[in-house]
């Protein structure tokens, strides 16, 4: 009997406990729910620099010029996807540390890499970065994809951190054009 | 100016001593180098500063006319300005012009040496910098204008001025 009661009362407490929880839960939500609106959504940004990447097709190999080709091997695709989790942009470039990594010894001629493209999941052209990407050493490019509208992003924010004398930098902006379907440069930039 | 080879190797020494004296700082080892042979009065400035104020004040020269007065003994500072940072400035180093590049560096996400391969022919610089993580900005005249930015597109942008009073 009295192990019954210490089983019942150990289950009240577990529901209590339970209860206490979900209700934290539900108040925090509210709270973030009252707090929004009033502040407005948050906006969409997608880093780049924070998906995972994957191989070159053979039918994305078709959309690149001849001087990739030696490339090839090493260059990566990223999805930029909508809210809807669809793909709508593809940054394809070579990637820097699989490259060089694959070189033999321990001492490697630089070499300069094809600047990063940037296509439609069909394979049209909208857009280049005026580097590789992730890195084209020793500088590295934080790509942001953000303003968007209609699912779509209208503008990228380009970040260089580089040792050289040019220092840390904001690069000015590529906006989208869509009368020409294409990024394009914003000599304004911005500086964040 | 009298001689030019004394001219010569007075700025070479001046630039020698700028350059062990300031090893972590551009506009000082630039400001010793003004103040030993333009202006014993010259006014200390950052980088930054010292391009607004050259471009207010120094005659404007193109890097070739820079490396010719250079080998006349004349100083001739060069710099860009980073907005929202510090900006390099730099001084031609009289002598030869030799290869840019040539030099090694880490490259951490392959975990390789890197090395820069020449693509021409440039000034030789005095160079120091704060930040020692590039082997181009340190520079006793063994290194060339344009390896602190060791990139085209950026030293297209670097600019050169003498002292008004070297014409």
């Amino acid at each position: 009997m009295r192990s019954s009661e210490a089983s019942l009362r150990g289950v009240q407490h577990l529901i209590h406990g339970r209860v206490r929880a979900f209700l934290y839960i539900a108040v925090g939500l509210c709270a973030l729910g009252l707090s929004w609106p009033a502040a407005g959504a948050p906006p969409r940004k997608v880093v780049a620099n924070s998906i995972r990447s994957s191989p070159l097709t053979a039918a994305q190999q078709k959309w690149l010029p001849a001087e990739w080709k030696p490339f090839f091997a090493y260059t990566r695709v990223f999805s930029i996807r909508n809210s809807k989790h669809a793909s709508i942009v593809l940054l394809v470039s070579p990637n820097a540390p699989r490259y060089y990594r694959a070189q033999p010894g321990n001492s490697v001629a630089q070499v300069q890499l094809p600047h990063a493209l940037l296509f439609t999941p069909e394979g049209e052209a909208i857009g280049s970065l005026p580097s590789a990407f992730p890195d084209d050493p020793p500088a590295e490019l934080r790509v942001t994809f953000t303003d968007w509208k209609a699912d779509f992003p209208q503008r990228i924010e380009l970040f260089e951190t580089d040792p050289r004398a040019s220092g840390n930098r904001a690069l000015p902006d590529l906006v989208w054009d869509a009368s020409r379907k294409i990024f394009v440069t914003n000599q304004e930039g911005h500086h964040g | 100016m009298g001689d030019p080879a004394a001219a010569v190797a007075q700025l070479k020494a001046a630039c020698d001593r700028a350059y062990d004296n300031n090893l972590h700082s551009c506009s000082n080892a630039v400001y010793d180098l003004i103040k030993e042979l333009v202006n014993p009065g010259e006014t200390y400035r950052q980088a930054n500063e010292f391009i607004d104020y050259w471009d207010e004040n120094w005659k404007s020269v193109s890097l070739e006319e820079g490396f010719g007065l250079a080998n006349r003994g004349i100083v001739v500072v060069g710099g860009l300005k980073v907005l929202g940072g510090h900006g390099h400035v730099i001084a031609i180093y009289p002598g030869t012009k030799i290869p840019n590049g040539g030099y090694q560096y880490f490259y951490k996400p392959a975990n390789k040496y890197l090395t820069l391969k020449p693509t021409g022919t440039y000034p030789r610089a005095l160079s120091t910098s704060i930040s020692t993580t590039w082997p181009g900005t340190m520079s006793k005249g063994d290194k060339t204008v344009w390896d602190p930015w060791a990139k085209d597109e950026a030293f297209s942008n670097v600019e050169f001025w003498a002292p008004p009073a070297s014409f």
